[in-house]
């Protein structure tokens, strides 16, 4: 997997930029700080299950006190646990035991139980967890592709704006992924542009 | 006769295109990318018979994908497949699919349905009037 890491020149040119392999981007991941959240773009499905494999084995292993919210859409929540199992996750023991939560993010999206619109469900799920869980960090992991198919960019513009200033004070980090040929038809250049500039050295793109 | 798979895991789409060879007188498109397909459509849709399609896929759903089919060639019969539920209300809004089959799908089960497609396609195609 060949990967590219915006260093905040609000270029999203594979080219422009050096290029860190797998363990370079598992590594940034994993040293993104509390309150803090990524912004990725992925090029298809296997690349993505790669990162997220490798990512939430050593997110588990490293920092066992912690709870990993995995909301998936173009994976099924079924296909997630076996690619984690085949990459040495304890699934049924993290499920189990509160470590580890697998949703498909359209049936978050839709589930009447948040009195909330749309995507501010996310964030209440967070929430949600949060308290649940007491002290435990929660390490949240969307695929916003499914923004794409629901036509809710301006929603996703406002959410990843705000996403940081809402994080601060709070024991959550998280991991925005996009499948790139969903996020070019969700933005503009203009609106692409300003993402960027939200996240700064917070972006990065995989080839 | 054509009929296109469209599915954007590549190891599906390439076993669906190896099982549907099978049937006589087809001739089998697999795609990734429901852009490609649809531009491979259009530009063929008199050849087509048959497009099954995936749900979620990058860039757009089958959903969308199948309906803008539709609007080429009302003709061909569409099928969707997906390992997720879909809700009623948008079969219902987009009313394009003629077919769901829910995934896992038995390959012999696939075969079966499209074959039977085809047949009753060269069945009309034979008694068509010149």
């Amino acid at each position: 997997m060949n990967a590219v890491v915006d260093d905040g020149d609000n270029s999203t040119s594979p080219n422009s930029n050096k290029r860190p392999n797998e363990d370079e981007i598992l590594d940034q991941l994993l040293h993104v700080p509390i309150g803090h959240h990524y912004l990725i773009l992925y090029p298809d499905l296997e690349t993505m299950r790669k990162v997220y494999a490798s990512y939430i084995k050593r997110q588990l292993e490293e920092q066992p006190n912690s709870v990993v919210l995995f909301l998936s859409y173009y994976d099924t929540t079924d296909n997630v646990r076996l690619v984690l199992s085949s990459n040495g996750v304890q699934v049924k023991e993290h499920e189990k035991n509160g470590s580890m939560i697998i949703l498909d993010i359209m049936n978050v999206l839709h589930n009447p139980y948040f009195q909330v619109p749309d995507i501010e469900k996310l964030r209440e799920l967070a929430r949600k967890t949060e308290k649940q869980f007491g002290d435990k960090t929660i390490f949240i992991i969307a695929d916003m592709s499914v923004f794409n198919h629901t036509k809710k960019a301006s929603e996703v513009l406002e959410y990843e704006k705000t996403l940081h200033k809402d994080l601060k004070v709070e024991r959550w980090k998280e991991l925005c992924f996009y499948n790139k040929r969903d996020f070019e038809i969700m933005f503009t250049e203009d609106e692409s542009k300003r993402l960027m500039e939200y996240h700064k050295d917070k972006v990065i793109i995989m080839n | 006769m054509f009929i296109a798979i469209i599915d954007d895991e590549p190891d599906l789409a390439y076993l669906f295109k190896e099982a549907l060879s099978q049937i006589d007188g087809v001739q089998v498109f697999a795609f990734t990318d429901p852009l490609l397909a649809l531009e491979h459509f259009q530009a063929n849709h008199q050849n087509y018979s048959v497009i099954i399609s995936d749900y979620r896929m990058p860039t757009m759903t089958g959903l969308e994908l199948l309906s803008k089919i539709k609007d080429i060639n009302p003709a061909v019969t569409r099928i969707m497949m997906s390992a997720f539920e879909i809700q009623d209300g948008l079969f219902q809004e987009y009313n394009c699919v003629d077919k769901f089959l829910q995934k896992p799908i038995l390959m012999t089960d696939l075969i079966n349905e499209v074959r039977m497609i085809v047949s009753k396609v060269q069945i009309l195609d034979t008694n068509r009037i010149p």
